[in-house]
């Protein structure tokens, strides 16, 4: 089980207040949706929970099974199974995306006690995943995300997803920028993933992403804070009628 | 010394002249043009003092050149073994030993000699190959017949502290194709000149990998003339912790050359210095030339860049491009970097630029929120800064070897 509890955060390099009191609790199996107005704190919210520098814990706690993450850093955070598909993912270049997945999994493998794997056991794998998800195997060859357009680069965010198993997904609005094909594709990855054990964080500006990933809860997220929350229908509400009626 | 014994030789007057110019340098003279970031009395007195560093850093591990065509020189002094082994493997290739250019009374290389050089020091005073000039005892001079294609590694090496005056010569005919590299290891000291002679449609790709385990200082001189239609490209790989200068002049006198300079600095202690200075020279027409200069620095290490592309009023169209990169792991570490273009023709590209850093802190959250530990993350982000030079080289064997000198380095 995943608890934010009365959670607030401060960006250190501008002293700003961003995250003013956030409490969630997501058990395993549930998908959570989060919805709000551009610069409500989502992305914030997001970076904090992954373990980024610079976000700074004035008060309250993340847990995972009970136990605070706090003291963390964000690759233990990962091998612990948190996961934050990136609403901007960051091209790096002279560092192949195939070393780096294999990188990212035998740390994660070996922080929890497993076996690495050999390159060849890793693409096995990897082909599999990559071809359930439509992405392209030539395109993995090449530095990670350079040149990559966008509905590329947010595949490859739902491939190391599906590689690295995690118990906690956040989705950080993977649907931006997408056409609905693309969206359809990634929602497919995303609907493959989701199991009694694996819960998720779905962060959206529009209600159409939760057309095709059904959510159990939806947030609405305003001024760092959470302000309402319900089922899929609150989704369709704020689709209806804009936020401004719920900030009042 | 070699010379004095023999009686006018072709090579005395050249040798003369070098002793009387190096005679008018001031070698502590701060204001010297393009030594200003680090004295030649650095290499100079270094070079000359019997001194010698006491403790050697580890050994490295050497490249496996038994599958390849090699010459050794152990502390200086050409193995003749492997130049017998050399003569009797390859065809089409003239070679000897720049010793035995003092027993002929004529020889290919006396209409060459010097002639690189010359033009080198028309853009400045280069004291150490002018040192070079009067003290050099031993080295190869190499002609490469038309059409030829081939791969040659040179090895410096040996551990008897010696003070090693290197002069090479490198002649390439026509539509040859060759590959020299060149790997210094031990601690004796060196000064090395290397002239070349790129003849029309040529292909010449040079390496060279200052290794580790090198104790004592390194300047290396590489002068060339480059012909019609010719490809140059020097590497500089350099790993070690004492300064090292890295001199090069390609002077570029037939229409479409295409020149490449690179360099990888990996400093980590404050006696280390990664000197590139690099002047090319377009002299003719749609010549294209690249300098990429990369530094990774930690730990009060120094790195220095000064690189010019000169253009002539007769070589329009000319494609010049620089770039340097300084990574700066610790904050006592410097990156000085002195770009210059000067141009006297119109039609001309030309770019240059510096950036220094340190590691992206976005791009080390990315990494790291996928479960890379920091020390791996900064790892692979330092090869990835590197990766750029290592695309320059062709041989898949220097590229898993010099990945695994980086990897030896990050795990220090
Ligand atoms: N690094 C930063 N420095 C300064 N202000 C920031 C920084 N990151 C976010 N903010 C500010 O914090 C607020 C929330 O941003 P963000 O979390 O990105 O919102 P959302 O993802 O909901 O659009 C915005 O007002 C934004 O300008
Ligand atoms: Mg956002």
């Amino acid at each position: 089980m995943f608890e934010i509890k009365d959670l607030h955060v401060n960006i250190s390099e501008v002293e700003k207040k961003i995250i003013n009191g956030i409490n969630l609790k997501i058990n395993p199996g549930e998908v959570h949706a989060i919805m709000g107005p551009n610069g409500s704190g989502k992305s914030t919210l997001s970076y904090t929970l992954s373990g980024k520098e610079g976000y700074e814990i004035e008060k309250g706690d993340i847990e995972l099974d009970g136990e605070s993450i706090l003291d963390d850093e964000p690759d233990e955070r990962a091998a612990k199974g948190i996961f934050l598909a990136f609403q901007y993912p960051i091209e790096i270049p002279g560092v192949g995306n195939l070393s780096f997945i294999r990188t990212a999994l035998n740390s994660q493998r070996k922080f929890n006690g497993k076996d690495e794997l050999n390159p060849a056991e890793f693409l096995k794998i990897l082909r599999e995943k990559a071809d359930y998800l439509n992405v392209d195997m030539e395109m993995l060859k090449r530095p990670l995300n350079v040149g990559f357009s966008g509905g590329e680069k947010k595949r490859n965010e739902i491939l190391q997803m599906a590689l690295l198993e995690p118990r906690f997904c956040i989705l950080d609005e993977t649907d931006s920028g997408l056409d609905v094909d693309a969206m359809k594709q990634v929602s497919k990855g995303v609907n493959s993933l989701r199991s009694e054990d694996r819960s998720f964080l779905i962060i959206t500006h529009y209600q159409r992403l939760l057309d095709y990933i059904k959510p159990d809860f939806v947030h609405i997220m305003a001024k760092g804070k959470i302000i309402k929350t319900g089922g899929p229908e609150l989704a369709l509400e704020v689709e209806d009628q804009g936020y401004t009626h719920l900030l009042n | 010394m070699v010379f004095e014994n023999k009686n006018s030789h072709w090579i005395d007057p050249y040798t003369h002249k070098f002793k009387e110019s190096f005679k008018d340098i001031n070698l502590l003279d701060k204001k010297k043009e393009y030594w200003r970031f680090a004295s030649p009395s650095i290499w100079y007195d270094k070079f000359t003092l019997k001194k010698f560093q006491e403790t050697r850093s580890s050994q490295s591990i050497k490249f496996d050149v038994t599958n390849y065509n090699f010459l050794r020189f152990n502390d200086g002094i050409l193995d003749t073994e492997t130049l017998r082994n050399f003569i009797n493997k390859n065809k089409n290739v003239e070679i000897c030993s720049f010793e035995s250019i003092f027993l002929k009374k004529d020889h290919w290389s006396s209409l060459k000699f010097c002639q690189a050089q010359l033009n080198a020091e028309k853009s400045y005073e280069r004291p150490l190959a002018l040192f070079n000039g009067f003290n050099a005892k031993d080295g190869v001079f190499i002609k490469f017949k038309k059409g030829v294609k081939k791969d040659l590694h040179i090895i410096y090496e040996g551990n008897n502290k010696k003070n090693c005056c290197i002069r090479n010569l490198f002649d390439f005919e026509e539509n040859s194709e060759i590959k020299v590299y060149e790997h210094f290891y031990g601690n004796s000291k060196y000064n090395v000149v290397s002239e070349l002679f790129v003849a029309d449609n040529s292909k010449f790709e040079h390496y060279k990998i200052i290794n580790q385990d090198i104790s004592e200082t390194v300047i290396y001189h590489f002068f060339g003339n480059c012909k019609k239609n010719s490809k140059v490209k020097t590497v500089n790989f350099s790993f070690t912790d004492t300064p090292v200068r890295n001199e090069i002049n390609l002077y570029l006198e037939g229409t479409n050359c295409d020149a490449t300079v690179a360099s990888m600095g990996f400093g980590k202690k404050e006696s280390s210095i990664c000197d590139n200075t690099v002047f090319i020279s377009h002299q003719e027409e749609s010549c294209k030339s690249r300098q990429i200069i990369k530094n990774a620095l930690k730990s009060g290490a120094k790195a220095i860049f000064q690189g010019k592309i000169f253009v002539a009023s007769k070589a329009q169209k000319t494609d010049g491009y620089q770039m340097s990169n300084g990574l700066i792991l610790t904050d006592d570490c410097e990156f000085l970097v002195k770009p210059e273009l000067e141009i006297y023709a119109d039609d001309v590209v030309c770019s240059h630029g510096s950036i220094s850093g340190t590691l992206n802190d976005d791009h080390l959250f990315y990494l790291r929120s996928r479960g890379i530990p920091l020390k791996e993350a900064q790892k692979k982000l330092i090869q990835a800064f590197f990766s750029e030079i290592l695309d320059e080289v062709s041989d898949d064997n220097i590229v898993y070897y010099i990945q695994n000198q980086i990897s030896e380095i990050l795990t220090l």
